[in-house]
């Protein structure tokens, strides 16, 4: 209250009448956003609408002023103390076919793995690492229903179909398929649970639960 | 007077007068489920059976009802049992408005009592309290008589009603509030023994907090940092770009490309619904497609849900195409198990298709669901649908011993043989008939075994095929093949299906099992919670679990929170490392009332329900000998998977010496006397109940 008074005090009545000009603010010259910015905000678009950004794919549709050199020079640093700072959201995933960049505040290397497994188009070894994943954290059979669905949108023909190729081919050696009494199915990994218990948790995922919700 | 009202109306059907009392005494008990299990205590003597007119139902809500906090609005109904072993003491929980409109009109609990001479409906509005006809309602169907209700005392009014299941007497028969929200344990048939067909609630007032700068806080908090989707689930159904977990076993359903299909003005995506983003919280529990599968997406007008609720677990489906070929309204919302039980094993065989090629099964689900909630008829979490198969397999041939020829032979079996989904109307419509030998099978599994003990010998109560917790009668909800000896302890709390959902809500999180672990271990100790399918004997730790998972449901039917989705256990927060927060029903009470509430007294004042609903309970059995008389649990839980034994990877199945331990360490918890299981005069003594402690002396049922 004091203070109110001070004020008021100080402010000649002349001062409070004077109409207060204000001076146009100076003309800010262009701000030209840095080649690592520009990928950033590319990049961080594509990861709004839940996708990662795949190099070759950028580098087909790079932002004006970019080369395909210095994107690649840039964007391969991200993630290392050489990064550019405009860079420092920005994460990548080694695929097999690519590299798949990523907005870190926004997507997390999780979805940016399952992402990059699904542009990489490599069925089996997005199930194999899908499976691997899920046997080993929850423990749960990787239901064929899931892959089914978002993001994957596996049809079961295709599912059916790398279960069979997976079996003859040792790196998926710990790769199996078990079913519930309802006929659902799942992956389980040998590497984190026995058969024996992954049958018991796919009667557990596909009739159990919906028995006692 | 801040979170309570401190009335308590009481109206009685055979004298026709109402009064209001004060509700203080009851305020160390909370409210809600703690006010009318002692409200039930003081006023019904031991011994009465539930359709006698000595019989009372209570309807009670907590001080937090009202006071805005998510999830604060189901209401809690304290009743004898119809359906089970004792006819003990039993609660129901019903969402919707009834608790918020109760607590509106000025009443933290409604005691209805007596008996009227023909049909009426209680209706309130504020202080005024009436007794009205409701010879042109009786015979009506729950959504009928909600519409002609709400027309007669205005929109908005909440109609708690029965339907013709409960006018009949079936012990299976519930109430229903607006048509989707139900309470079972037979509180139907009380109504219809009273002749009281409905209570109908519109209140205006308000409901005072002592804090409510804090109290909107808090909601934030909860909003914000804690609550995931239904049940608590805190991971995603499918991958999300935020998410570093997806579980397609939890209820947070939502996702990019999954929509409510039939929504006004086209079909609205679910999208991604990141934690802190309130504004698409309704999203995350896409309900349908959960409890129905993927066929129901194109039906879903909206998720809909009680008072003060984010989570929206009410799937609101429309299906003109069944009306159009079956007459069965077109819709309907419901939640939990009642959604499709019916069209599960074997009463129908095969479905007939109905709008689309294979939608027969689903359209069968939807009509029983609708028929069912439509006649007041509960299904006791499957018991209903459990029984009546066991009846009718290898050709009907229980069936055929029970009913007499002309009986059997009025049921359709020709549509049954083709598949026809108004079979389960007829079905439904004869059991909630009270008629014939056919009404008995919803006489709930004990008094049905008892019954046709002749036939089904001691086997049908033990059976997979039946799965009660225990030949007592409860269905197993949420039992052994949850959290192991955790669960099953839980469900023999309980004189009905158990109704703890606070360890489900843990098991079902999504997290991984690692996180959930280290989370809960670090609250009760190593060992507390065993991989799912991989169980291990009994521990100290899982004791205090199991403890905790009861004592929490108390607290929230009690203040009134809605346990299908608190508590705050979990958080979906990565930066919280997923951490909830447990001390929030606490704040609540302390912001709410402005008496100096803990975690501590809170613990202490819902334990206080517990051991005066056990004391009640031994009272009913008539024997200080819970451990043989009560808690003893169905075979099928030792006996499943013979190929296994118990302990192995694989089986949720329990051994029988471990169980035993169990319940020793549980008693201990409870400090039961840890031969009988009975409470001892020092533990109620304890909790202020030294009068119980008198009584139950004086009949001999205080142990040695």
């Amino acid at each position: 209250m004091e203070k109110e008074q001070e004020l008021l005090e100080r402010q000649s009545p002349e001062e409070e009448a004077a109409p207060i000009e204000e001076a146009p603010p100076p003309e800010a010259a262009p701000v030209e956003e840095t080649p690592a910015q520009k990928l950033a905000a590319c990049i961080l678009a594509t990861t709004r609408e839940a996708h990662v950004t795949p190099l070759k794919k950028l580098k087909l549709h790079l932002p004006e002023g970019v080369t395909p050199e210095e994107a690649e020079e840039l964007l391969t640093k991200a993630g290392t103390p050489e990064a550019d700072p405009a860079l420092e959201k920005i994460a990548f995933i080694r695929g097999k076919k690519d590299l798949y960049f990523y907005e870190t505040t926004l997507m997390t290397a999780h979805f940016a793995e399952l992402d990059s497994l699904i542009m990489d188009k490599d069925i089996l070894r997005t199930i194999a690492t899908v499976t691997r994943s899920d046997c080993k954290l929850y423990p749960r059979p990787t239901q064929f229903s899931k892959l089914m669905g978002y993001p994957f949108y596996f049809s079961e023909d295709e599912i059916e179909g790398a279960a069979a190729r997976m079996e003859k081919l040792e790196e998926y050696a710990d790769i199996g398929v078990v079913t519930a009494s309802n006929g659902g199915k799942g992956f389980y990994s040998t590497q984190f649970i026995s058969r024996g218990y992954a049958q018991g948790l796919i009667e557990s995922v596909e009739v159990e639960e919906r028995e006692n919700p | 007077m801040n979170g309570w009202t401190g009335k308590m109306l009481r109206v009685n059907l055979t004298t026709g007068a109402s009064s209001v009392e004060s509700s203080e005494k009851y305020f160390e008990y909370i409210g809600g489920k703690g006010m009318a299990n002692r409200i039930l205590y003081d006023e019904v003597p031991a011994g009465t059976k539930p359709l006698d007119e000595a019989s009372k139902v209570i309807f009670a809500a907590g001080p937090n009802c009202g006071g805005s906090a998510p999830c604060s609005s189901r209401t809690t109904m304290s009743f004898l049992s119809t359906f089970t072993k004792y006819n003990a003491i039993c609660d129901a929980h019903m969402g919707g408005d009834t608790a918020i409109m109760m607590k509106y009109a000025g009443y933290d609990a409604i005691i209805i009592e007596g008996k009227s001479a023909k049909p009426v409906y209680i209706a309130i509005k504020d202080d005024d309290v009436q007794i009205k006809d409701a010879a042109s309602l009786w015979g009506k169907m729950t959504m009928d008589t909600v519409a002609e209700i709400c027309k007669a005392e205005g929109a908005g009014t909440n109609v708690v009603t029965i339907g013709p299941a409960g006018e009949n007497l079936i012990p299976l028969a519930n109430v229903l509030n607006n048509g989707g929200h139900s309470g079972g344990g037979g509180i139907g048939a009380i109504f219809g023994s009273k002749n009281l067909k409905a209570l109908a609630i519109y209140g205006t007032k308000a409901v005072y907090v002592a804090d409510s700068a804090k109290v909107l806080e808090l909601n934030k908090y909860v909003l914000e940092d804690l609550m995931g989707s239904n049940n608590n689930h805190v991971v995603p159904t499918v991958a999300q770009s935020w998410s570093e977990y997806e579980n397609a076993s939890t209820r947070w359903t939502g996702h990019p490309g999954l929509t409510w299909g039939a929504a006004e003005g086209g079909p609205i995506d679910t999208g991604e619904s990141p934690p802190g983003d309130i504004p698409k919280f309704g999203y995350r529990c896409q309900k349908a497609v959960f409890d129905w599968g993927e066929l129901a997406e194109k039906y879903t007008v909206k998720m809909t849900g009680c008072a003060t609720c984010p989570v929206r677990c009410y799937a609101s489906l429309r299906v003109p195409e069944l009306e159009a070929k079956t007459g069965v309204k077109a819709a309907h919302a419901n939640t939990c198990l009642a959604n499709g039980v019916y069209a599960r094993n074997n009463l129908l065989p095969t479905f007939q298709d109905v709008a689309e090629p294979g939608d027969g099964k689903f359209m069968a689900g939807y009509l029983a669901t609708t028929v069912a909630d439509d006649l007041g008829l509960w299904d006791n979490y499957g018991e209903l649908n459990a029984t009546l198969n066991y009846f009718v397999k290898d050709d009907c041939a229980l069936l055929k011993q029970i009913l007499p020829p002309a009986e059997f032979d009025s049921i359709p079996w020709d549509k049954r043989e083709a598949g026809d989904i108004t079979f389960l109307k007829d079905l439904l419509e004869a059991v909630a008939s009270g008629k014939g030998e056919l009404s008995h099978l919803a006489d709930g599994a004990y008094f049905v075994s008892e019954r046709y003990k002749n036939l089904l010998g001691d086997e049908f109560l033990h059976s997979s095929a039946l799965t009660l917790w225990g030949p007592l009668g409860g269905k197993r909800h949420h039992g052994n093949e949850c959290a192991a000896q955790v669960g099953l302890l839980t469900n023999i709390i309980y004189n009905r299906d158990g109704m703890c959902h606070t360890i489900v809500n843990i098991t079902g999180s999504g997290l991984p099992y690692d996180l959930q672990k280290s989370i809960i271990e670090e609250i009760f100790g190593a060992g507390a919670l065993d991989k799912p399918k991989a169980y291990t004997p009994m521990n100290e730790s899982k004791a205090k679990f199991a403890k905790f998972g009861v004592i929490r449901q108390v607290i929230h039917d009690s203040m009134t929170l809605c346990n299908w989705v608190w508590p705050m256990t979990f958080s979906p927060r990565k930066d919280r490392g997923y951490k909830g927060d447990l001390s929030v029903e606490a704040q609540y009470m302390a912001a709410i009332t402005g008496q100096a509430w803990t975690e501590e007294s809170l613990n202490e004042a819902a334990e206080r329900v517990i051991q005066l609903q056990r004391a009640m309970t031994v009272e009913a059995v008539g024997s200080t000998d819970m451990r043989n008389l009560h808690d003893v649990v169905s075979n099928f839980i030792f006996d499943i998977d013979p190929d296994k034994k118990a302990f192995e990877e694989g089986t949720v199945k329990l051994d029988r010496d471990d169980w035993q331990t169990a319940l020793t360490m549980f008693y201990k918890e409870f400090g039961w006397d840890e031969t009988t299981g009975a409470p001892t005069r020092a533990t109620l003594e304890k909790f202020g109940l030294k009068d119980v402690a008198d009584a139950l002396d004086a009949k001999g049922l205080l142990p040695a």
